[in-house]
C-alpha cells in the first residue's frame, strides 16, 4: 500500500520514484498542475478538499481506486475516492474533520496508465477535460485484469465510467485495440459536460471521445511491449 | 487579530518578525522588511512577477503566508548578485532579456532555481520552468536565450575547477 500524505507537495510528488515506478499516472497528472511555483506550495490534498471537478489529481486516484483516510472525532475513517466528491466544490468532509492520508493499492501484474488533459494554453491553466486511463494485465500477463477509467471537467464530480471500462476486460491485449473505439464512445455518451466559457459541451464530450482512445492506444501499447520485453 | 512570533532566514539574515498570521510573505518582505526587489503583479499567482525562493524552490510570495516561511531559508532578487552581478544577471543584460524590468525579479529567481537543480537545461526545460512568469515586454525568446547562455556557462565553470 502505497500511503500519500495530504499536505504533499505536487512537485515532490511528481518526481518521487516510488510513484513513477508504481503509479506514474498520478506523477503526470499533478506534473500538469498550475505552475512550478505553484506546484512547490499546493498539496494533493488541498487539491481534492478545494474539489474542482476539473482537479487534475482526481481522475488519477479515481483511475488508480484510491481510498482516503479522513480524520474525525470519533477517529479515522477510510473512504473510497470513488465516493468523496460530492459536487462542484462539495465533499463529504464535514466541517470538524480534515483529510489525512491518500491510500493506494500498488499494481500486483504488469501496469500502465495515462493521463490527458486539454487546456488552451501548454501551461498554468485548469483542464477543459482530463482523461486518466489505467489498466493492469492479469497474472498470465496476456489479457486485460482490470481497466479503470476516470473523467474530470465532464460532469459535476470527477467520474469513473464503469461502461468504457467494461469494454477492454477480460480481452487478449491484442483484441482490446479492436475495441478502443467503442470503449471512446461510452466514456463520452457517460460524460455530462455543460457549456461554459471554456468551451462548449459538445466539444468538451469529443475531446473525452478522442483522448481516451489516445490514452487506450499508448497503455495498450505500453502494456504489449513489456509482455515483449518479460 | 492575534499577532505570532516567526523567524525568517532572508538572503541569508535572520529576521524574527511579530506579525498577524493572515499577512502573505510578499507584503512582509516588501513593507516590513523594506525589500522591494519582489514585485507584486497580479496578486492571484498567475503571473509570477513576486517569486522567491523558499528553501530554494521558487514559490508565489503573493501566495505564501509569511507563517508558512517560518523557519525557511528565503531567497530574494537582493540576495542574488549581492557582491557582483550574478551570471544570470548579466546574461539577461547581454541578450537584452530586460525591458520595463518588473517581470525580471521572478524570472531571475525561477531562473536560478532551475540551474541550481539542472546546470544545462534545453530549451524545453527552461520554457517549462518559466512558464509560471509571464513577461509582456521582451518576449520571451531573449529570456530564454539568456537562461540557455547561462547554462553552458556554469557547465563550462565547472569543467574549469573541475
Amino acid at each position: 500500500m502505497i500511503h500519500i500524505g495530504a499536505m504533499a507537495k505536487h512537485a515532490d510528488l511528481a518526481i518521487n520514484p516510488i510513484l513513477e515506478k508504481e503509479v506514474s499516472i498520478l506523477c503526470q497528472a499533478v506534473g500538469l498542475i498550475g505552475s512550478w511555483q505553484v506546484r512547490n506550495i499546493g498539496t494533493i490534498g488541498g487539491n481534492l478538499c478545494n474539489a474542482s471537478p476539473a482537479a487534475d489529481s482526481a481522475p488519477p486516484l479515481l483511475a488508480l481506486d484510491a481510498s482516503v483516510v479522513i480524520a474525525t472525532l470519533k477517529g479515522d475513517k477510510i473512504i473510497p475516492i470513488t465516493s468523496f466528491f460530492c459536487g462542484p466544490a462539495q465533499t463529504i468532509i464535514k466541517s470538524n474533520e480534515i483529510l489525512k492520508e491518500i491510500l493506494i493499492k500498488k499494481p500486483v501484474n504488469p501496469s500502465a496508465g495515462c493521463y490527458l488533459k486539454l487546456r488552451r494554453r501548454k501551461a498554468v491553466d485548469i483542464s477543459l477535460a482530463g482523461v486518466a486511463f489505467q489498466a493492469e494485465t492479469d497474472p498470465t500477463g496476456k489479457r486485460i485484469g482490470q481497466v479503470k477509467i476516470a473523467l474530470g471537467g465532464v460532469a459535476p464530480t470527477p467520474i469513473r465510467v464503469p461502461d468504457a471500462e467494461t469494454c477492454l476486460t477480460g480481452l487478449f491485449i491484442d483484441d482490446a485495440f479492436k475495441k478502443i473505439s467503442m470503449c471512446a464512445q461510452k466514456a463520452a455518451r457517460a460524460s455530462k459536460p455543460i457549456d461554459d466559457v471554456r468551451a462548449t459541451a459538445d466539444y468538451k464530450r469529443t475531446i473525452v471521445n478522442v483522448f481516451v482512445q489516445r490514452c487506450a492506444q499508448h497503455v495498450l501499447t505500453t502494456l504489449k511491449n513489456q509482455r515483449g520485453k518479460s | 487579530m492575534k499577532h505570532v512570533r516567526i523567524h525568517l532566514v532572508v538572503n541569508g539574515e535572520d529576521y524574527s518578525l511579530f506579525i498577524t498570521p493572515n499577512r502573505v510573505l510578499l507584503d512582509v518582505l516588501r513593507e516590513d522588511l523594506e525589500l522591494t526587489g519582489t514585485k507584486e503583479g497580479c496578486g492571484l499567482g498567475k503571473c509570477g512577477a513576486c517569486t522567491v525562493l523558499l528553501d530554494g524552490r521558487p514559490v508565489h510570495a503573493c501566495l505564501t503566508l509569511a507563517l508558512q516561511a517560518d523557519g525557511c531559508q528565503i531567497t530574494t532578487i537582493e540576495g542574488i548578485g549581492e557582491k557582483e552581478v550574478h551570471p544570470l544577471q548579466e546574461a539577461f543584460i547581454d541578450k537584452g532579456a530586460i525591458q520595463c524590468g518588473f517581470c525580471t525579479p521572478g524570472m531571475i529567481n525561477t531562473a536560478k532555481a532551475l540551474l541550481d537543480a539542472n546546470a544545462n537545461p534545453s530549451e524545453d526545460e527552461i520554457k517549462q520552468a518559466i512558464a509560471g512568469n509571464l513577461c509582456r515586454c521582451t518576449g520571451y525568446n531573449k529570456i530564454v536565450d539568456a537562461i540557455h547562455s547561462c547554462g553552458c556557462q556554469s557547465e563550462k565553470e565547472k569543467g574549469e575547477v573541475r
